[in-house]
């Protein structure tokens, strides 16, 4: 081993850039993964999530959740965008009709529908970060 | 998870506008010992009480709180 000359770099830092069009995952890969693009899925230690959501109305409704939040962010400094805003619409249409038979059927997912039947409902389990509380969706 | 409501739980008049006593305020809020950090001790705590109807109170005044 030698020594480099005093006016050589010590390191050379290498930058990719994402190129336009891109690899893209499936939406619902991408919801598993964590990124929508293969080029940035860098998984910690190696550990992959390859837990398939299930096709159930919960999934669904985090799913449409998790669009209708990266649309109001974009919303957010785009608010002229019109065909942005109407997504927004159609999809936060699409969430209130899915809460509402979700709710029939699982319990409230907000505390102001938790009467039912004459019932209050809220402090019924499971709480959502109990385990059992991601099985029920299966039915 | 959380929404946020664009409204107040109260309505709120300033008459008298003070920057001094809002300072004190905001810092009740967010500040050492605010309600923001008393709000996060409830919603840590719901995880490890056994009663359920006291899930739901840590739930809902952790929630509160942080309005």
């Amino acid at each position: 081993m030698g020594t480099l000359p005093a006016c050589a770099p010590l390191a050379n830092p290498y930058v990719p850039f994402q190129n336009e069009n891109p690899k893209r995952y499936e939406a619902e890969k991408g919801l598993i993964r964590g990124t929508l693009f293969p080029g940035l899925d860098l998984p910690y230690l190696g550990m992959i999530n390859e837990q398939e959501k299930g096709d159930t109305g919960l999934a669904e409704l985090q799913a449409l959740a998790f669009a209708i939040n990266e649309l109001a962010l974009y919303l957010d400094t785009h608010e002229e965008d019109k065909e942005a805003a109407e997504l927004f619409q159609s999809y936060s249409d699409l969430y209130q009709k899915g809460v509402e038979t979700y709710q029939k059927e699982h319990g409230p997912i907000y505390q102001m529908f938790s009467v039912m039947d004459g019932r209050y409902t809220w402090t019924k389990g499971p709480w959502p970060w109990e385990y059992s509380a991601n099985e029920h969706g299966e039915d | 998870m959380f929404l946020y409501d664009k409204k107040l739980q109260y309505p709120v008049k300033i008459a008298n506008p003070n920057p001094r006593l809002a300072a004190m305020v905001i810092s009740q809020y967010g500040g050492p010992d605010g309600e923001l950090g008393a709000s996060l001790r409830y919603l840590s705590q719901r995880f490890s009480m056994p009663y359920p109807a006291l899930q739901a109170v840590l739930t809902d005044i952790g929630t509160e709180a942080s309005k």
